[in-house]
């Protein structure tokens, strides 16, 4: 700071008003004007004598300012956000602020604020939105220049620069990078099970000088053998995933390395696509009306999202009263076009308490165990029925049962039991109601069938250990059997009822394969920057280690714990975007974790391009910090350049701050007196001559 | 109800009657005031309760002629069930088998066809509480079909 005494104006105070000034003056050229016509003598002594009155009366003043100057400010911003974790470049940003710092702590009136732009989450890098923060505090008189070390990726360039003031960039490279990058253009969310979805994607080189040619894709999908692919670059490329089942379905793309890019970490993109179901087509046969047929209407009816075809035989082919067919409301089922066209079209069958009384031949029989050989799904609820010449153990679905009829029927009234393996099974896994080690909170059933040859799993049994629900794979399908008819007596609260619904809903969405119920499946997900695996499994054994796959290739192993219900999990923290993966030896899984901050890995490239035109506008300067190093600081007029070969300058401002100002009278009344009458006596000589 | 239960009430009094059991409706309106009672319409013509079976296009018992009422709205979580069914034609004795295989209530008015009915409403009603709506949806089942071939 430094003080310093200026003329600063000349200042008017006339003593009378403007238009007395005015009109005074008005006179006196009048005056003059006339005895410059007469050709009067002494009419100049006249007129210098007016213009001196009127001058007095007009009462200038010199002003005398006291001014103290004020140092110029500069303002270093340092980028700080996720790209400048890119090789050197935090390095190199460090180096330069640490130069800046000392070269402009030695040059007089000079102050330099620093402002790191830190990793704003997901809006990418807010390098003018860092800067107008540092700014606002700053008074723009003041302002020397901005000088900013970044990568030169800033996400929010404004159109106009927001300040006058040289704008110097430091670019954290040496010179223009070249980045390769994988883009998905259009990824649908969601894919309808059994059909595929398009995927579209760029390979771009960005920085490149002419992007060409072909760049190998490598396309994996929920840990399937990769697929490569060669792509041309710059062009889109459609990529084919079809939707096998429910759930998630996670995609990992990769395009291979260019040569010299910067960083391959955003030549990978993983895309999760969830499967969901069209509307569940559901073909429930069902035996002679019982108590129990309206249990699975209920449940089937009252999800919208539902097709129920309903079969059933309300009477017999045997049985005729003679009524006129004209008064019975029987219409014909089209059998053949469910039991034969139609039949593949269905997610789930239901048989309930079907027998099968010559209805149906057996090649439509034959039809349902291949529809169940080739994929799909049985379940079927058992009663009396089972036992007996019209059981569907005899006809050719009896070959895709898991049990088959002993020939008697057990009625008693007992509690369904979950088995040691049902409690560890997702289907009946942690069922609402089951009590370990106690009663199960639900009613009793008073009839189960008893089997032979019994296969699959056994989840539920009666109180004499006798199965009750056995669930099996067939081929690539899926069979549940239910050795009892009596479920309903839980759907009428029957003895407390009991969870009806959740069990057959959750044997349902088994046998539709929906991920949720493997019982034997490992699954990673990651949530909020936490990977979470789980494994379930129906093996008693305890958990085993997994091996987690970070999307940079370290692994780490990590014990489960077990959570009960034959599930077995684990989390830890999953910053870094990409594909992780967990194995516990058999099984793979894949989650996929966004990145935190797209835009900021959407271009990797160090450039100068990007903020050039800015600094143009400013007056300012892009350079690189390699190999040049930092350049040196120096102050520079406002009107001359603001950088030069090695040196970037901080405008010099001279603001300052008026701590005093003085009024010096230019014709104090002690000087105007003599003057007036000295002219005036002059010009009265003149003129009486 | 709520579990999917119906609850037939006959109130003994409707059509020929209606004389028969005086204070009937007010004893109905005691009984339901306990119960929760959805909004009632008189059966529409289409309804499952005419077509479970038997083909219907009035419901008589003991008595004939008279009006018989369900829930108004179809409840979809229930397959479109009405919780409840109230009449008031005396159907239990129209029914109404003694020792000796003879029918103790006449029909009124009266004949063999009235009677026959009145068994045909019987077995109505019975696949009606066990079928639920399967013949409303026989209705859509080609529509259904019609869409699996996509």
């Amino acid at each position: 700071m430094r003080l310093e005494q200026t003329i600063a104006a000349l200042r008017f105070d006339p003593l009378l008003p403007d238009f007395v000034l005015v009109a005074l003056a008005v006179l006196a050229v009048a005056v003059v004007g006339f005895g410059l016509w007469r050709r009067a003598r002494g009419v100049l002594w006249r007129a210098a004598l007016f213009a001196l009155l009127l001058g007095w009366l007009a009462n200038p003043r010199l002003v005398q300012e006291t001014r103290e100057t004020l140092p110029d400010i500069g303002l270093l911003v340092i980028d700080e956000s996720a790209s400048m974790r890119i090789g050197d470049r935090a390095k190199l940003a460090e180096q330069a602020r640490e130069a800046i710092e000392a070269r402009a702590g030695r040059l007089p009136e000079l102050e330099l604020r620093t402002v790191v732009v830190p990793e704003a989450g997901s809006n990418g890098t807010r390098l003018f939105e860092g800067m107008q923060r540092a700014l606002s505090e700053i008074p723009r008189d003041r302002l020397a220049g901005v000088v900013a070390v970044t990568d030169g990726q800033a996400h929010d360039i404004p159109a106009d620069p927001p300040f006058d003031a040289p704008l110097h960039v430091l670019v954290t490279s040496a010179g223009e990078q070249t980045d390769r990058r994988l883009r998905v253009i259009e990824a649908p969310g969601f894919g309808l099970v059994g059909r595929s979805v398009e995927l579209r994607v760029i390979i771009e080189d960005l920085g490149a000088d002419r992007p060409s040619g072909a760049a190998r894709l490598t396309v994996r999908r929920d840990g399937e053998p990769p697929q490569v692919t060669s792509v041309p670059v710059g062009r889109e490329h459609r990529i084919e995933v079809p939707i096998a089942r429910a759930g998630p379905t996670v995609v990992e793309m990769e395009a291979e390395a260019r040569d010299g890019e910067v960083s391959p970490l955003n030549n990978r993109q993983v895309v999760t696509i969830n499967g969901v179901r069209d509307r569940l087509r559901v073909l429930l046969v069902s035996g002679e009306p019982h108590q129990g047929e309206r249990t699975w209407r209920r449940l089937l009816k009252a999800d919208a999202s539902v097709d129920l075809v309903h079969f059933t035989i309300l009477r017999p082919p045997e049985k005729d009263d003679l009524t006129p067919l004209n008064e019975l409301a029987l219409i014909p089922f089209p059998v053949r076009e469910l039991f034969q066209v139609k039949l593949r079209e269905f997610d789930l069958i239901v048989f309930d308490r079907f027998q099968n009384r010559g209805i149906l031949p057996p090649a439509y029989m034959r039809n349902i165990a291949e529809y169940v050989r080739g994929g799909g799904a049985l379940l079927m609820s058992v009663g009396p029925d089972f036992v007996g010449a019209g059981s569907l153990a005899l006809t050719p679905l009896g070959q895709v049962l898991p049990a088959r009829p002993a020939g008697s029927i057990a009625e008693h009234r007992f509690r369904p039991l979950i088995t040691d393996l049902g409690q560890r099974h997702p289907v009946t896994a942690e069922l609402p109601g089951w009590k370990d080690g106690a009663d199960p909170e639900w009613g009793h059933w008073y009839r189960s069938i008893d089997t032979s040859s019994v296969q699959g799993m056994p989840l539920m049994s009666d109180d004499r250990g006798a199965p009750l629900l056995l669930l099996e794979r067939v081929d690539q399908g899926r069979v549940a059997l239910f050795l009892s008819d009596q479920i309903w007596l839980w759907s009428r609260d029957h003895d407390g009822g009991g969870p009806h619904a959740e069990l057959l809903r959750r044997i349902a969405h088994w046998l539709m394969k929906e991920p949720e119920l493997e019982e034997e499946d490992l699954t990673a997900r990651v949530e909020a920057g936490r990977l979470t695996v789980e494994r379930r499994s129906l093996e008693a054994a305890p958990p085993p280690e997994v091996t987690i796959t970070d999307p940079d290739g370290n692994t780490t192993r990590v014990q489960l714990a077990p959570a009960g219900g034959g599930r077995s999990t684990a989390t830890l923290p999953a910053e870094t975007p990409g594909v992780w993966q967990a194995t516990d030896g058999t099984r793979t899984a894949f989650a996929a974790a966004g990145a935190a901050n797209p835009p900021e890995v959407a271009d990797l490239r160090a450039t100068a391009t990007l903020l050039e035109p800015m600094a143009r506008a400013t007056g300012g300067s892009v350079r690189f910090l390699q190999p040049g190093g930092v350049p040196d600081l120096r102050r520079t007029e406002p009107d001359r350049d603001a950088a030069g070969g090695s040196w970037i300058g901080l405008r010099r401002n001279r603001d300052h701050l008026v701590t005093g100002v003085a009024a010096l009278p230019l014709l104090p009344p002690w000087l105007a007196l003599p003057l007036l009458l000295g002219v005036a006596v002059v010009a009265w000589r003149r003129e009486g001559r | 109800m709520r579990n999917g239960g119906i609850v037939l009430f006959d109130t003994r009094s409707a059509g020929s009657g209606e004389a028969f059991s005086p204070g009937s409706d007010a004893a109905l309106r005691r009984v339901a005031a306990e119960l929760t009672i959805p909004p009632l319409a008189p059966v529409p013509a289409d309804h499952v309760l005419g077509r479970a079976f038997y083909l219907l296009s009035e419901f008589p018992g003991r008595y004939a002629g008279g009006q018989v009422w369900v829930a108004r709205d179809q409840d979809r979580a229930n397959d479109s069930i009405s919780p409840v069914i109230i009449g008031g034609h005396d159907w239990a004795a129209a029914w109404a088998v003694d020792a000796q295989g003879r029918n103790p209530f006449a029909t009124i008015p009266g004949g063999q066809r009235q009677r026959t009915l009145a068994y045909r409403f019987g077995v109505n009603l019975v696949m009606y509480a066990l079928t639920g709506n399967y013949k409303g949806d026989q209705v859509h089942v080609p529509a259904i079909l019609e869409r699996l071939g996509n």
